[in-house]
């Protein structure tokens, strides 16, 4: 690439890595960044090349009010809370890395519950159950508690739940003791989902039961088993 | 084995939108980036204006980052430099920087001080070793505190054309150097 770049062009992008432009050439220098693509790449190799000087600069903690400019300027409000959070940090979002396999997950979720037979009546009496669902080696962050008299399961996420990445959906699931996960529902972005349950879901929510959440295309998944990767899970227990 | 880039992971995640991960990456990168702005600038206040102005050009530009080719702290830092950089030039036109360099056989810290992250900068610390004494901290700090070549002829108190050509010199060899 940078031997489409005469020996002035390589010069003019190293000088330009390095800072000491200024004026004319600083700005031919400028343009030629933004459209030459060969011309890029030798600076962008420059500043690869020269960025271990940057560990000599200090770091300095900025004051509360340049991230409030920043979200102002960029959201036009202020979203996000000062503090991290769970949702801000990378561990959340490297879903690939800290995922757990959905087979582990099935294959725990069968070691707990024996199998269930036929079809059972939902016992009024039913105890309520609650499950921390937490990524691997993390604090939980969302707690789920089954409500058999109202056959709803409620979902919070202790974090404020707000929005997350918008290309895709979390998905909730339910593993109880034949291993295979039935589809609760695509969550919605907000700290409280309620989620009403077919009667015939309402026998699933035993002691020891898995609740997982993976994340999926919007819509949830298109084939009715979980598609892309686990990020939580936690099992039923009573409350 | 390259080290996983965390913060380059962050930007590619900001490139989405997520404004989340995009907070994670102020968090991890801040401190770092307003100690280049203030290096470059000196002024507290005006540091932190030109810190905004690269967050905010950050959100704007996630897109354009490469993993393939930088590493997301590299990527940071140039846009960190190229503001606050900017914001110089158009506050002292012919600069007249604060230290003048006398002497600068002496002062300038050892090679071992070159912390190095990876083959890349190990060979640019052994490069800059390779140049003559004194032009390594001319490009060095010339470098760091973002000066055009005639603030950098102010500070080391030689003609612009003499620091142009040893500066000019300085980086032919280096590559010269990188590219063995």
């Amino acid at each position: 690439m940078s031997d489409q770049l005469n020996s002035d062009g390589r010069l003019l992008a190293a000088e330009f890595a390095l800072g000491v432009l200024s004026g004319e050439r600083l700005r031919r220098a400028r343009e030629r960044f933004d459209h030459d693509i060969p011309f890029r790449h030798e600076v962008e190799r420059w500043q690869e090349d020269l960025s271990g000087l940057t560990n000599e600069y200090e770091a300095v903690e900025p004051s509360p009010s340049v991230w409030a400019g920043i979200e102002q300027e960029i959201f036009g409000s202020s979203q996000t809370a000062p503090n991290a959070g769970l949702w801000h940090s990378l561990r959340f979002w490297r879903t690939t890395a800290m995922a757990t396999s959905l087979a582990a997950v099935v294959a725990a979720a069968a070691l707990v519950v024996p199998r269930l037979p036929g079809h059972l009546q939902t016992n009024p009496a039913a105890p309520s159950l609650i499950a921390s669902l937490h990524a691997r080696g993390e604090a939980p962050f969302l707690i789920a508690q089954f409500q058999p008299a109202q056959k709803q399961l409620i979902v919070r996420i202790s974090d404020g739940g707000r929005g997350v990445d918008e290309t895709r959906v979390p998905e909730l699931w339910i593993i109880p003791g034949d291993a295979v996960p039935r589809s609760l529902g695509v969550l919605a972005r907000s700290p409280e989902n309620k989620l009403k349950l077919e009667n015939s879901a309402l026998d699933l929510f035993v002691n020891g039961a898995t609740l997982a959440i993976s994340l999926e295309p919007e819509g949830g998944s298109p084939t009715g088993a979980p598609t892309g990767p686990v990020i939580a899970s936690g099992k039923l227990s009573p409350l | 084995m390259q080290k996983p880039d965390e913060i380059g992971e962050l930007i590619a995640q900001t490139s989405l939108g997520n404004r989340y991960a995009f907070r994670g990456l102020y968090e991890r990168t801040s401190a770092k980036l307003l100690g280049v702005c203030l290096r470059i600038l000196s002024d507290r206040s005006e540091a932190e204006e030109v810190l905004q102005e690269v967050y905010v050009k950050v959100w704007r530009r996630a897109g354009t980052f490469s993993a393939s080719r930088a590493r997301g702290i590299t990527w940071l830092a140039a846009i960190a430099r190229n503001q606050a950089i900017d914001r110089l030039r158009q506050r002292r036109p012919a600069a007249e920087p604060d230290d003048i360099l006398e002497d600068i056989s002496d002062d300038a810290p050892s090679p071992e001080a070159l912390a190095v992250r990876s083959d890349q900068n190990r060979m640019m610390a052994a490069c800059l070793n390779e140049l003559k004494h004194q032009h390594a901290d001319v490009v060095r700090r010339t470098y760091l505190a973002g000066w055009s070549y005639q603030d950098a002829a102010d500070a080391f108190d030689v003609p612009i054309n003499t620091i142009k050509t040893w500066i000019r010199r300085s980086l032919i060899a280096l590559r010269e150097c990188m590219s063995r």
